[in-house]
């Protein structure tokens, strides 16, 4: 186990390592720092210039400033976003939770959603409710997320006029952004992000639960006259949970990049939207802080992960 | 494992539309779903100019908006128009063209790449597979569309990086597939036979072991070409795809999303496609699984 855990450990830390030296690579190629900072002003004399080489760095080899770079990482400095002037790291605090509650939200819709429909699917196996299962894990799979944002949003928040004859009514039941705040202002984002993860969760618990009830045990559990609510509950899901478990910490993960699509249709104001904004305006340092923030969160959540699969499955620390 | 009795498990259900569907022998042995919608695909990526009834830009200023046949259109715009009166089924038909174009270079790029890291990977072992699948370890977990909008920042958005990023997107999958496969081919006989016979590497590589793993290519290929019309969707769709005014498809759903309230036909059919071309091509790929290779049911 301890094996395990330290091998885990060392490639977390290579990935965390290989994705800071790209970063700052990529930060190298967006051109000298101190052009960005001149902004309008061209007119500089040459010991202004180098003076400003010398207080960057510039003047040192590259793996020295790596080094440096690095050291600013560790104390949590992202540096300055150019056009706000103000730290990276203080842009993101404030839009941090905005994108982590939405994908909390979506992580729970695909779970409560996925797993239960997934048993149903499995149990019923070849029924019209498997095929209906399916077919939702499929589209949820194939459609475009931004895609369904806007068609969601066009028929629950523009509102289709639905005629009954005796009465009419509209379904503009819920709003599009987060300036009109309330829980229903979560529920479309969450959908919408969240029902791809749904459809994986689903077809994995499936295939899963398919598996386990293959096995001997649920047999015996059959034969000796045990109800079919408890053999499925007690005696198959238990066991059928282990790969969508697993399946979780990684949609968690998928779902904090998802984040970036999904709120710039809902101008959702969190990490995606501010990422978007940089690239509009040409705003490296912000964009390198969310890259690294979301890598970091997906490595962390994929370690996580991995523990505690190896806790719950014996079989995983032995290998 | 237990699917493979499907077709006799389905016969015996209780439901009327699981029986309809257990009843269509032919739906079960083809990919029928796939192929309705993949021929048309096709048929438009190729023949994009004869097929279709305008040209890609062709405006009608008069013609703003018109929404498609059956919702107060008529047969002169089938799928309506767009903002600047443009016939949205001429611009889905190129645009067809361009999610061909796209998938297929990125797919054949990234998967000869991904193929050959595997075949080495896998082959060699030892500290040369360490470090191939760390990175490929590595590259699952970068966040593409981030690490792809950074680079669209510094470079401008360009078809050749967009087949790059798209390729990169790709070969981790193939490279770890093809790794898994030729671990165990290695050890097969005939190869070990070859080595003997005195064969050198590369022909070892690509005589005897690569038609061994020809299938994994084939449904990791099939199987990744969904994810990657998406992803280029999805950089389309963010601005940093193909620039307008050329017909992704995923531009033209974002630039349809501003008239949503009114017309919401703009957005709603290129995306409609999309997903259209994404399922179908979904259900051909777990049909080539279970066809060629159902032991990657359990993986993929």
């Amino acid at each position: 186990m301890r094996q395990f855990l330290i091998r885990r450990a060392i490639t977390a830390v290579v990935t965390l390592l290989a994705v800071t030296v790209m970063v700052f690579i990529l930060a190298r190629m967006t051109g000298d720092p101190r052009i960005l900072l001149l902004g309008d002003q061209t007119q500089t004399s040459q010991e202004q210039w180098d003076a400003w080489g010398r207080d960057f760095g510039l003047d040192r080899p590259l793996v020295v400033q790596y080094v440096i770079y690095l050291g600013k990482l560790m104390r949590g400095d992202l540096g300055d976003s150019i056009l706000q002037r103000r730290p990276v790291t203080e842009l993101m605090w404030q839009r941090m939770p905005n994108s982590a509650q939405l994908a909390v939200v979506a992580f729970g819709f695909s779970i409560i959603i996925g797993i239960p429909l997934g048993i149903l699917s499995a149990v019923t196996r070849g029924s019209a409710w498997d095929y209906l299962s399916r077919s939702f894990a499929m589209f949820g799979h194939a459609a475009p997320s931004f895609w369904v944002g806007i068609v969601l949003i066009f028929i629950f928040a523009v509102g289709i006029t639905v005629n009954l004859g005796l009465f009419e009514f509209n379904t503009d039941w819920l709003p599009t952004s987060r300036k009109e705040a309330g829980w229903r202002s979560y529920v479309l984002p969450a959908i919408t992000l969240g029902w791809a993860s749904a459809g994986g969760q689903l077809r994995l618990m499936r295939s899963s639960m398919l598996e386990v009830l293959d096995a001997e045990y649920i047999k015996l559990a059959r034969a000796k006259g045990a109800s079919r609510y408890s053999v499925i509950l007690k005696h198959a899901v238990r066991n059928a949970f282990i790969a969508p478990l697993t399946y979780a910490g990684l949609t968690l993960a998928g779902l904090v990049t998802g984040t970036i699509v999904v709120e710039t249709v809902f101008a959702w104001p969190g990490l995606g939207l501010l990422s978007i904004w940089a690239i509009n305006n040409s705003d490296y340092p912000i964009l390198q802080g969310v890259i690294l923030i979301v890598t970091f969160a997906f490595v962390l959540t994929a370690f996580a992960t991995d523990v505690l699969y190896a806790l719950l499955d014996p079989r995983i620390r032995l290998q | 494992m237990a699917q493979t009795q499907t077709t006799e498990a389905t016969l015996n259900t209780s439901s009327r539309l699981g029986w309809m569907i257990g009843w269509l022998p032919v739906i079960r042995r083809w990919p029928v779903t796939s192929i309705i919608i993949l021929v048309p695909f096709v048929i438009a990526a190729v023949a994009a100019p004869l097929v279709a009834p305008y040209g890609v830009n062709d405006q009608e200023l008069s013609d703003r908006l018109v929404p498609p046949l059956f919702f107060g259109g008529s047969t002169k715009y089938i799928l309506g128009t767009d903002a600047l009166g443009r016939d949205m089924l001429s611009r889905i038909i190129y645009g067809a063209r361009i999610t061909a174009l796209v998938a297929g270079v990125a797919l054949i790029s990234g998967g000869a790449f991904g193929t050959i890291m595997g075949l080495v990977s896998g082959y060699f072992g030892g500290w040369v597979d360490e470090v191939i699948m760390r990175i490929v370890d590595i590259k699952f977990s970068l966040p593409f569309i981030l690490i792809a909008l950074a680079l669209t920042l510094i470079y401008g958005s360009s078809l050749q990086l967009l087949l790059g990023l798209l390729a990169f997107l790709t070969w981790g999958g193939f490279a770890r597939q093809v790794r898994g496969e030729v671990l165990l081919l290695r050890e097969m006989d005939y190869v070990k036979l070859a080595k003997v016979a005195g064969a050198s590497t590369p022909r070892i590589l690509m005589n005897h072991i690569f038609p061994g793993v020809a299938n994994t290519v084939a449904v990791v290929a099939t199987i990744s070409v969904g994810g990657l019309i998406l992803a280029e969707a999805g950089l389309s769709f963010l601005g940093a795809g193909i620039p307008p005014p050329s017909p992704a498809w995923g531009s033209m759903t974002a630039s349809g999303r501003l008239y949503i309230a009114t017309s919401w036909w703009a957005s709603v059919m290129p995306g409609l496609a999309i997903a259209l071309v994404v399922v179908s091509l979904t259900l051909l790929g777990d049909w080539m699984r279970d066809r060629l290779d159902p032991r990657l049911r359990q993986v993929l």
